[in-house]
């Protein structure tokens, strides 16, 4: 039993009587096909059973596989499929749901009207349902599904001409006509069991005809792909070069027999899904798209919804974990800062009590401030032994001073001093009164409001205010 | 029919996802309570600050309460305080005094007195003057000073009117 592989695939392709199936892998946009083996159709349930793999890439040989071509009007991708839907339920009344895949292989003018030649395959529902269900039986994923010689499209490359490739395995043959990635035509046919004889030959050539006179197409060469044994008594000539289809994404890993490849190609080409070193952009997008048809809606549902739930439980597991993780230490965060709080709570608690102290404190200090306030208003003030030392300062030895009185008021301390000036003449009476009164001017706190000087009698009043508390 | 095959995981999922819901919830609200202690943590803080503040205010207050009663009388009697300082300016020499009756005020209790003083020394008055400066209370608050030369006698005349008072105070001590 090969080992579980993330990058590895498992094609499975169902054929008449047998399945094949293959394991490869994609390495740096090479398929190394690892292991091929072919299993009887009565072993599938156990393959399934005992096979790691979870997803597979699956090809069936649908005898009831229709292939139509129908003239659609120009719509819509959307549009275009609603109209074929309803297309095939008209011709196929008895088939209640039908999953199909297109190509635009024309475009046709009727009645003034552009019509799309549209080449359709189309599988009734309950056929692949029925595959479906046995893969999910056994807990597989189906994760892409094709029906038979389609997968062949995967092989051929983009080319700019138009041309044939015939698969041949045993008897079954099948001619597809492509060009610039799109299908134009496929038939199914058998044949000789052995090798490539004349009626293959013969409907090569017919295909050929069929494709200059019915589609306009000329195809320049015939690519042979699968088993390429040509008879020995060939007699009738190919209209066309013949060719073989190579594809060098794929390489076969040394345990595989390379004499068997051809038999495998159909699950080799379900494992190039998505290649892009062959197949052309334009054409990989449609390969895409097509390979995506069969795949019921409902089944598509479920896949995305179990996708889905598996995505959002694992990462909802893993949030959940983080979560848990970090609890612990948010919890004891938590409880360091509850801790502190406590500790902040009960060393605060005495608030009230400080705060109706600090209050009772600052209202007896507001009592006492008062008075302080006062006494020190008092002692800033201009006082009478000051007020009388400046004075003596100030007088002169031709200067008396009489009476000194000193008033205070509501408004103001104010005083009165009443003097003699002495001088040789007025001249000098008037010089000796007016330095003593620059003299009294000049001291801090003493403003002289009026003052005047009898010069024949030298006497003089002084009349003014000190600086000080203006009352208590 | 795909319905039963996801119903288990269905079910995982919601239970997982009512898991995670609640364990969100829970972080949730521990954050958010976090969040909220952290911010009460803060504002205990400040609390706690003015709570050591006005613990060093109580100390600077009783501080200076305690150096203010040694300048403010406290529940003393006002007048015996007033009659003691009267003693003493009574004791300076060549003073003469004339008291009159105690008056009140709302804040204070006042003794209207008038000292007069005789003296042939400017610098005696000068110091009288200066005696009554108190450094404390009870205050001697003149109104009127006057100082004049009596020719007659050649002597300097003093007469000062004013009021001793202090402050009526009632504290209750030690809170």
């Amino acid at each position: 039993m090969p080992m579980l592989n993330i990058n590895r695939k498992v094609a499975i392709s169902i054929e008449e009587g047998s399945t094949k199936v293959v394991y490869a892998t994609q390495k740096r946009g090479t398929t190394w096909v690892e292991e091929m083996f072919t299993i009887s159709s009565e072993e599938i349930e156990e393959f399934l059973r005992t096979e790691r793999t979870k997803s597979f890439y699956i090809n069936i040989h649908f005898p009831e596989l229709l292939q139509e071509t129908f003239l659609l009007p120009l719509s819509s991708d959307r549009h275009l499929k609603t109209l074929i839907q309803r297309e095939l339920k008209a011709q196929y009344s008895d088939v209640d749901d039908w999953l199909f895949c297109y190509f635009i292989i024309g475009e046709k003018i009727e009645d003034n009207k552009r019509l799309l030649e549209t080449l359709v395959f189309a599988i009734p529902k309950n056929s692949i349902d029925r595959y479906i269900q046995l893969f999910l039986s056994y807990g597989k994923m189906v994760d892409s599904l094709v029906p038979n010689y389609l997968p062949l499209l995967n092989l051929i490359p983009w080319m700019q001409t138009p041309a044939l490739y015939m698969y041949r395995k045993a008897s079954e043959r099948a001619i597809l006509l492509c060009c610039k990635g799109e299908i134009y035509l496929l038939r199914r046919l058998t044949g000789d069991p052995c090798c490539i004889d004349n009626t293959d030959i013969q409907n090569l050539n017919m295909t050929v005809n069929y494709a200059r006179q019915r589609l306009g197409m000329v195809p320049e060469t015939i690519y042979l792909i699968g088993q390429q044994d040509v008879s020995q008594e060939l007699t009738i000539m190919p209209v066309v070069p013949l060719s073989t289809l190579v594809n060098p994404a794929i390489k076969l890993s040394p345990s595989v027999q390379a004499a068997e490849f051809n038999e495998y190609i159909l699950p080799i080409a379900m494992t190039l899904r998505n290649r892009g070193s062959f197949l052309s952009k334009g054409t990989q997008g449609k390969t895409e798209n097509w390979q995506k048809r069969f795949i019921p809606p409902d089944y598509r549902f479920y896949r995305g919804a179990k996708n889905y739930l598996s995505g959002a439980i694992f990462a909802m597991s893993i949030i959940g974990i983080f979560l848990i993780g970090i609890l612990p230490f948010q919890y004891n965060e938590l409880n360091n800062i509850k801790k502190s709080v406590n500790t902040l709570r009960s060393e605060v608690s005495d608030i009230k009590t400080i705060d109706r102290r600090y209050t009772a404190e600052f209202q007896r200090w507001k009592i006492y401030e008062n008075k302080i306030q006062m006494l020190q208003l008092l002692n800033r003030e201009l006082s009478p032994e000051e007020f009388l030392i400046q004075l003596s300062k100030a007088v002169s030895k031709d200067t008396v001073i009489d009476s000194v009185r000193i008033n205070r008021s509501k408004e103001s301390i104010e005083f009165n001093i009443k003097g003699r000036v002495a001088g040789a003449d007025l001249l000098q009476r008037q010089r000796n009164y007016r330095r003593f009164i620059e003299s009294l001017k000049g001291v801090n706190g003493i403003l002289i409001v009026n003052e005047s000087l009898r010069l024949e009698e030298g006497l003089f009043t002084v009349k003014g205010s000190l600086k000080g508390m203006k009352r208590i | 029919m795909y319905f039963i095959l996801i119903k288990k995981r269905l079910i995982v999922y919601l239970i997982v996802g009512i898991m995670l819901a609640v364990l969100v919830g829970i972080n949730t609200i521990i954050v958010y309570e976090i969040k909220v202690l952290k911010e009460y943590t803060q504002v205990l803080q400040v609390i706690a600050g003015k709570r050591q503040h006005m613990l060093r205010e109580i100390q600077r207050i009783n501080r200076n309460i305690e150096r203010a009663a040694t300048i403010v009388p406290v529940n003393a009697n006002p007048e015996d305080m007033i009659l003691s300082r009267v003693d003493l300016i009574r004791l300076l020499p060549g003073v003469k005094l004339h008291l009159e009756t105690f008056m009140r005020d709302k804040e204070n209790l006042m003794l209207p007195i008038t000292i007069t003083y005789s003296s042939n020394d400017f610098l005696k008055v000068v110091k009288l003057l200066h005696s009554l400066r108190f450094r404390s209370y009870p205050l001697f608050y003149y109104k009127n000073i006057y100082i004049g030369i009596d020719k007659g006698r050649n002597r300097l005349e003093c007469k000062i009117k004013g009021y001793i008072f202090t402050p009526l105070l009632r504290v209750q001590e030690g809170e």
